[in-house]
């Protein structure tokens, strides 16, 4: 079994590892968390360098990679700036959508300034009422002629401010089974009737979040992505490579926040001795490689998995229900070896840990993974 | 413009291990581009780019060049074609020697208009071999050349020298070894990192270029060890900001410093 | 026949070239020729510097270049058959040496350090690595040709009255020309860091350009000079390049050194670490400068400096 890297891929990381020390230091990212700030300077050199075009049709600048190469640039984003790693993983399954189910006309629309450097199109799904039970969602889209009128009320929108789109997701009321009547659609963020209401959160604070009240917005029905009533199996399409993407973001993440523990341990000396001579740290910081070294091979493996077009429908979900709890007890006992200073806002970890946190519930909560592989891993052990 | 570009691919002087009795490894060094050259390459790559011609990337050295992502690395910069002279015989060789063997490869290389090498190697820096190479060639040659141009009677150079810019106009084809001002080196893309492997390289032995007789030897390496340290107090000084400043204020007086 | 040998040393910067001559008289009771390319009286100032002879190649008014000179010298050297030929290590020098070797079937031993006698055999001592290794090497070529830069040699006091011949050489016509179109002047170095008693250095491990006001009052509070690494200087442009400490930059003996976020990579320490003492601030406890530091103080710069300079003040 070769675990190696390819040399393109290392050349990539190498490439990307430097942009990201020039154009998103700490310092930078520090204080744009601090100010509540999206990244605009950040992932506009990220477009710069080709980061975004990857897995982009060509004709619209883009750059064929596999998932393994999407998956290897979202852990390195998440280990440099982790905010950015989110962002672009964010966009991942709306961006990958309008590639896929787009009409010409959208995708040329969408795609070319996403590769300039758009922000990416934010994903209009959940409402107060429709959360874990996505396709209890209720916003509605009415025919009216050549166009369609939008009413209702989206939660946790991230990024609606920012995005030029919003990928909207709106069910037929009548429709008997509500797996199959649900739409998507391209709605611009300027068009009248839109209004965004930002949410405070505890963390992913250079990622805002907003309701979203769509009132009588009206936009062409060729706005309409995919088929009619077709929106939930598209939507379910790319849902598990943006978890992968949120996966790898948080890997990169959970190794930064470690490598800031283990140099502290080596360092910070209490009672006239590093820390990391105390077996206490040394078990913590075992731990924690543990954990590293699972979350990476599992996600790469699952990575490698998509790349062969093999179906990874439990897998997956056990990966992001795995990353998701190791990520954050890692962060968490980085802190704990940072001690005082950990808990300081001078410190990165504090911003780590705050963020990470959203794992466990965003891009599918840890409940809903268990209910997804649950019952897959019993089928195959029924066989 | 058609643009050769001579690179070493060194060892990382980062990595240098001391041995105990003072003498130097860079087995555990990882290989890669000169910190010199890269700016040679980018200014190489904006030339071809800007007046349409082609860069030839050129390299010496013995067989730990011949690497597949060294060579990758280098063609995801700029350079259209790779063209490497591999042989051990190149493992210590001198400027002499190693401007003698470019040479030798530029003679078999198609026409071209200009020669750019960077200010010095990264784990040498004698800053020697562009200006021999050009000399060894019969052409115009000028080293610190920190901004190049085209004109229409060849290039307009800006030369950085200790006391003020000489601004001249060279003929073609030249030599010119720039200095880091010259550009700042290009990121590579995901895109070029994946056409890279594609490009064509095409690796010669000494034997190919004729100097299979041996290669001049100007003087022999009697011995290379770690600088010589000068013994420091080493004495940390902890606490709070407040304390540290105060213990540091306190030596500082020690040391009649203030 | 070999004991008639001399020592040739050349250089455009007159202060150079009279470190030079001086070098060359420990070279083993040679005699010692001066070429010159400047002023006549260049020359003739030479003969007062220890020189046994001066040869005057030419100036370089109007639109010669020192370099046009390269021609001119291999036909001195091969007719006049020097045991050693010591250039001043100037970009111009190294460009005359380089091509001047190319020429003569030989190369140049750069930057030597140190000169030594073994037998019959001349060995130099340079560095390499960045500074991380010094390497001595017995020169085989006829003559030798070595490079030598400002600092190895001090010169000798002016004799009263010039002493040796002075010739004029013809000038040999080069191949080619590079035709000068204009000399800018470089501003003059706002800081002359050789001569500084102090110097504060500032490393990466400050986060934007406007914390070198920290720096400054540091410098200001210590009576010091303020300096910086390559990265500082010549790829942020914080700095200008005259304030940079490093093998490719600044060398400097001053009586304090003090790094603030510097971690001390050796391209950087060769530069510095013959200053008498050295005191290091770093967040990062195993940042190599340590080491290298009299006083280390592993901490939080952006702290600690603000105390400092208060500490200082504080000073009745």
């Amino acid at each position: 079994m070769d675990f190696r890297w390819t040399e393109e891929q290392e050349l990539l990381v190498q490439s990307l590892d430097e942009l990201l020390a020039r154009a998103a230091p700490e310092s930078l990212m520090a204080e744009l968390d601090e100010k509540h700030e999206f990244p605009h300077q950040p992932w506009q050199a990220l477009a710069d360098q080709g980061i975004l075009s990857l897995g982009i049709p060509e004709e619209y600048g883009g750059t064929p990679a596999d998932i393994t190469t999407l998956t290897l640039v979202c852990e390195t984003l998440g280990r440099r700036a982790f905010s950015l790693g989110i962002i672009y993983a964010l966009g991942v399954i709306t961006i990958r959508d309008i590639v896929q189910f787009g009409s010409d006309e959208i995708k040329e629309r969408v795609l070319t300034g996403f590769v300039q450097g758009d922000p990416p199109v934010a994903l209009g799904i959940t409402e107060p009422q429709a959360g874990s039970d996505a396709a209890a969602l209720k916003a509605t889209a009415d025919f009216d002629g050549d166009e369609v009128v939008l009413n209702g009320q989206k939660m946790y929108c991230t990024l609606a401010g920012q995005a030029r789109y919003i990928l909207l997701l709106t069910r037929d009321p009548q429709g008997a089974n509500p797996y199959e009547s649900i739409s998507m659609w391209l709605l611009p963020t300027d068009a009248p009737g839109v209004r965004c209401n930002q949410i405070a959160k505890v963390g992913w604070w250079s990622i805002p979040s907003y309701e979203v009240y769509i009132e009588n917005a009206r936009i062409p029905k060729s706005s309409l992505v995919g088929q009619f009533n077709k929106g939930w199996p598209q939507l379910m399409a790319n849902f598990e490579i943006e978890r992968l993407a949120l996966c790898a973001a948080s890997l990169g993440a959970a190794q930064a926040a470690y490598d800031d523990a283990a140099a502290y341990a080596n360092q910070r000396v209490q009672f006239g001795r590093p820390i990391g001579s105390y077996q206490a740290v040394q078990h913590m910081i075992t731990d924690m490689a543990v954990h590293l070294e699972n979350m990476r091979n599992f996600v790469y493996k699952v990575a490698w998995m998509m790349d062969q077009g093999l179906p990874v429908r439990h897998e997956h979900a056990m990966c992001k229900l795995y990353v998701a709890r190791a990520s954050c007890e890692v962060i968490d006992t980085a802190m704990q070896i940072l001690g005082g200073l950990g808990y300081t806002m001078d410190h990165r970890i504090q911003r780590l840990w705050r963020d990470i946190r959203l794992m466990r519930i965003g891009g599918g909560t840890d409940e809903i993974m268990y209910n997804i592989a649950g019952p897959q891993l019993l089928k195959r052990a029924g066989k | 413009m058609n643009i050769i570009v001579c690179v070493k691919f060194t060892p990382d002087a980062g990595d240098i291990q001391v041995n105990s009795d003072g003498s130097i490894s860079l087995e555990r060094a990882e290989w890669g581009i000169g910190s010199f050259d890269l700016q040679a390459v980018e200014a190489g790559a904006r030339l071809a780019e800007a007046t349409g011609g082609k860069v030839m990337a050129l390299s010496a050295g013995p067989r730990q060049i011949n690497h597949s992502k060294l060579k990758k690395d280098l063609l995801s910069r700029g350079p259209d074609e790779l063209y490497l002279v591999v042989d051990d015989a190149l493992q210590d060789a001198g400027t002499a020697a190693t401007a003698r063997v470019l040479a030798g490869a530029i003679g078999k290389l198609g026409p071209f208009d200009l020669v750019l090498c960077g200010e010095g190697s990264a784990d040498l820096y004698f800053q020697q071999v562009g200006l021999q190479l050009g000399e060894m060639l019969g052409l115009p040659t000028l080293n610190a050349i920190r901004k190049i141009e085209t004109a229409a009677d060849g290039l307009r150079v800006e030369r950085d020298l200790d006391d003020e810019i000489e601004v001249l106009a060279v003929p073609m084809p030249a030599v010119l070894a720039v200095t880091t001002d010259v550009h700042e080196p290009r990121l590579p893309t995901m895109k070029e990192i994946l056409k890279a492997g594609k490009k064509p390289v095409t690796e010669w032995t000494l034997a190919d270029l004729g100097l299979s007789g041996g290669l001049a030897k100007h003087s022999a390496v009697v011995s290379i060890r770690a600088p010589h340290q000068v013994q420091r107090k080493n004495i940390r000084i902890e606490g709070s900001p407040e304390e540290a400043a105060q213990a540091l204020v306190g030596y500082l007086n020690k040391e009649g410093l203030i | 026949m070999a004991e008639q040998r001399e020592i040739w040393v050349f250089s455009e910067k007159p202060a150079l070239l009279a470190e030079l001559i001086a070098g060359a008289k420990t070279l083993g009771g040679r005699r010692v020729a001066a070429w010159v390319v400047g002023a006549r009286s260049s020359a003739a100032q030479a003969l007062t510097q220890g020189a046994d002879r001066a040869a005057w190649l030419g100036d370089t008014g109007g639109e010669r270049l020192v370099e046009d000179y390269v021609p001119t010298l291999a036909q001195q050297v091969q007719a006049g058959a020097p045991a050693v030929l010591l250039i001043g290590s100037t970009r111009r020098g190294r460009a005359v040496a380089g091509r001047l070797a190319a020429r003569l079937d030989n190369t140049v031993l750069t930057d030597v350090l140190e000169f030594q006698s073994e037998g019959g055999d001349l060995l130099i001592r340079h560095m390499i690595f960045g500074g991380g290794a010094v390497r001595v090497e017995k020169a085989l070529a006829q003559p030798v040709i070595a490079t030598v830069g400002s600092g190895v040699f001090a010169p000798l006091p002016p004799a009263a009255a010039a002493q040796g011949e002075m010739v004029e050489v013809p000038f040999v016509e080069p191949e080619w020309r590079a035709r000068l179109i204009e000399r800018k002047p470089r501003p003059p170095a706002a800081v002359n860091l050789a001569a500084a008693r102090k110097v504060i250095c500032a490393g990466r491990g400050l986060a934007r350009q406007e914390d070198l006001a920290m720096i400054n009052e540091l410098a200001r509070a210590l009576g010091a000079e303020v300096a910086c690494t390559r990265p500082l200087a010549e790829g942020l442009n914080w700095l200008p390049r005259e304030r940079y400490i490093g093998i490719s930059g600044a060398t400097i003996k001053p009586d304090l050194y003090f790094g603030v976020g510097v971690s001390g990579q050796a391209q950087h320490i060769i530069g510095m670490n013959r200053s008498k003492v050295v005191v290091a601030l770093n967040k990062d406890s195993s940042a190599p400068i340590f080491q290298q530091a009299d006083y280390g103080v592993v901490g939080d710069l952006y702290a600690i400096l603000p105390a400092l300079v208060q500490a200082i003040k504080a000073r009745p």
